[in-house]
């Protein structure tokens, strides 16, 4: 299989690779999985809270080249972004973008639902954290693996 | 394969537990009779070669229990939706709760196990991921089973039967993908 250039580049350079502290409250994370192929991508989104902008994202795909580069691409386009504004990112800008072959089109998808993944689990968060005496957003850290 | 029956195709029935002597005996009947040096027109030889190739296919789809699985459960969806169960029912992407999270986090460790050498780490990480496959492979040949037992017009139960098959399914690609992925495997080829 071929991959574009630019699919090459961010393969290669993955931008924005690690994670950011998933408890706090300010943080969204997103965690989606293609069940064609078993690849599962994280992504995660800090939110400056006064300004409603993403500062800075992060991210973790462990599948093909081609979901590391839509990831890497996904983490470029929304910094900077409201999370509104990063909503409208579809993945079919991806595919655009990284000139995806169509058996690669799933791994755009998986992008763009990581992306509304983290924004869901930041307005989750935030809902929580704004009702009095609710417990701290870390419920994720809760299930962790039984390994 | 997913358009043909490789269970008709080699004279079987269609179940996940299959004999798999049976399923052996059948795969040397068919490509013996069906091998092209039997033939001397070479049209009949180009067929032969043709149906040979389908039973090879067949074979290989019914010989791997995964493979199994995903033949047998979009033949009973098919059927199913042939006897006018309601269209779509079920949800592709189903997916045990927490699965995603367990995989990434089990993922993550083996990176960080494989970047610091970490040897008996990475033998338990993938051990559990073969005994998760394992596990799961045993609840989705019980569906699979359940399925197929059910009378076909017994849309809901079949419905649920095959919903819990195609969730299995899912789960199995991902601890496959982690087995296949995991260092100990890719230095085996």
């Amino acid at each position: 299989m071929a991959y574009s250039q630019k699919v090459l580049d961010h393969y290669e350079k993955p931008r924005n690779v690690g994670s950011l502290d998933k408890a706090a409250t300010n943080v969204g994370t997103g965690i989606v999985g293609a069940p064609e192929c078993g690849d599962v991508m994280k992504l995660q989104i800090l939110v400056d809270e006064a300004t409603g902008k993403i500062v800075d994202a992060k991210f973790k795909t462990f599948g093909c080249g081609s979901a590391i580069a839509s990831s890497s691409l996904a983490t470029e386009w929304v910094k900077g972004k409201t999370i509104d504004q990063a909503l409208e990112i579809k993945n079919t800008d991806i595919v655009q973008e990284l000139s995806l072959p169509p058996v690669k089109i799933h791994c755009s998808v998986l992008a763009e639902d990581a992306i509304r993944s983290a924004i869901a689990d930041y307005k989750k968060k935030r809902a929580t954290s704004a009702a009095p005496g609710a417990p701290a957003a870390g419920s994720v850290q809760s299930q962790s693996a039984s390994v | 394969m997913s358009t043909s029956d490789p269970f008709a195709l080699l004279g079987l029935p269609r179940r996940f537990d299959l004999d798999l002597a049976e399923l052996q005996r059948r795969f040397i009947q068919a490509s013996s009779a069906n091998h092209p040096d039997r033939f001397t027109d070479p049209l009949d030889q180009a067929d032969a070669a043709d149906r040979s190739a389908a039973i090879n296919e067949a074979h290989r789809a019914l010989l791997d229990p995964q493979s199994r699985a995903e033949a047998l459960l979009d033949l009973l969806a098919a059927q199913a939706k042939g006897a006018g169960a309601p269209a779509a029912p079920a949800d592709a992407k189903a997916l045990p709760p927490n699965l995603l999270m367990e995989m990434m986090e089990a993922r993550e460790k083996m990176e960080e196990a494989e970047a610091s050498g970490d040897q008996p780490a990475l033998a338990e990480l993938a051990a559990w991921a073969r005994r998760e496959r394992d596990e799961r492979l045993v609840a989705l040949g019980a569906a699979l089973t359940q399925a197929a037992a059910l009378p076909i017009n017994d849309h809901a139960r079949l419905g649920a039967a095959l919903q819990s098959a195609r969730l299995e399914l899912n789960a199995i690609r991902y601890f496959r993908r982690m087995i296949d992925q995991s260092p100990e495997t890719r230095d085996d080829r």
